[in-house]
């Protein structure tokens, strides 16, 4: 399926400031349509609330976990404003990537 | 008693008037003469009464949550599962339920610069939402933070 308005800002947007070694976004809104209230934002009509997001980048090395997603939501100020939801957020460093 | 009746009859023979000001005023006490839990609630924005709210929660719990719904009634799946892993790692905590006070769900993301929910907080310490839960359980960190916690709980 091809990006929505969404999830293209999100993936520009972290390409650039983190230059991601591996990024994969999974839009999961079709498994919240039931729940979350439809309330009228841009997200929220183009089905793009709910996200999950790996990111394996250098800029992470020697931040600890909740330093990290948010500098990940500090990107992502304008996208959560339109409406974006929720978003499920694995970092990891190309080192800590490798062990796995 | 008896004031009761006779402001009933004053009521209906004014039902067509709107109720006077001294009337009103009684209604509606103001800050400064109110206890605590009748006092306005603000909404929108992180008024000063929130953030304490939160600092006084967050220090009183060794473990807050705050979070969609209640522990028993979880509103939300994210919600839920970091009431399930609270659980497992049998450590008692408290929680507040953000859907019940909108100015404490903006409250809350405002104060830890954190745009989701639930939030975990630790020894007065945000810890992070339900995924850095879920990692910290992974790499064993989750129970070098909580173990402290569950055996002082379970001296007591």
């Amino acid at each position: 399926m091809a990006d929505g308005p969404i999830a293209g800002a999100i993936r520009s947007k972290l390409e650039a400031a983190l230059k991601p070694a591996h990024l994969r976004l999974i839009n999961d809104s079709h498994k919240h349509a039931g729940h979350y209230a439809r309330d009228g934002s841009a997200a929220c009509e183009a089905g793009e609330t709910h996200f999950r997001l790996e990111v394996v980048s250098d800029a992470f090395t020697g931040v600890p976990l909740v330093k990290r997603h948010q500098m990940v939501y500090g990107f992502l100020d304008d996208e959560f404003k339109a409406g974006l939801h929720a978003l499920a957020i694995t970092t990891k460093t190309p080192a800590e990537a490798e062990r796995k | 008693m008896l004031a009761r009746v006779a402001a009933g009859a004053l009521a209906r023979t004014r039902q067509a008037v709107p109720a006077p000001a001294w009337l009103l005023q009684r209604k509606f006490s103001n800050e400064a003469d109110s206890h605590d839990d009748f006092k306005p609630k603000y909404s929108g924005g992180a008024a000063p009464s929130v953030e304490d709210h939160i600092k006084h929660v967050v220090a009183a719990d060794k473990v807050h949550l705050f979070m969609k719904g209640t522990p028993e009634a979880p509103q939300c799946g994210f919600s839920r599962m970091a009431c399930v892993v609270l659980q497992a790692y049998g450590v008692p905590f408290g929680a507040t339920n953000v859907l019940a006070d909108p100015a404490m769900r903006e409250g809350i993301k405002k104060f830890t610069s954190w745009p989701t929910i639930p939030q975990v907080f630790v020894n007065g310490e945000f810890v992070g939402g339900c995924d850095i839960l879920m990692s910290m359980h992974d790499n064993g960190e989750l129970e070098k933070l909580l173990d402290p916690i569950r055996k002082a709980a379970g001296a007591k």
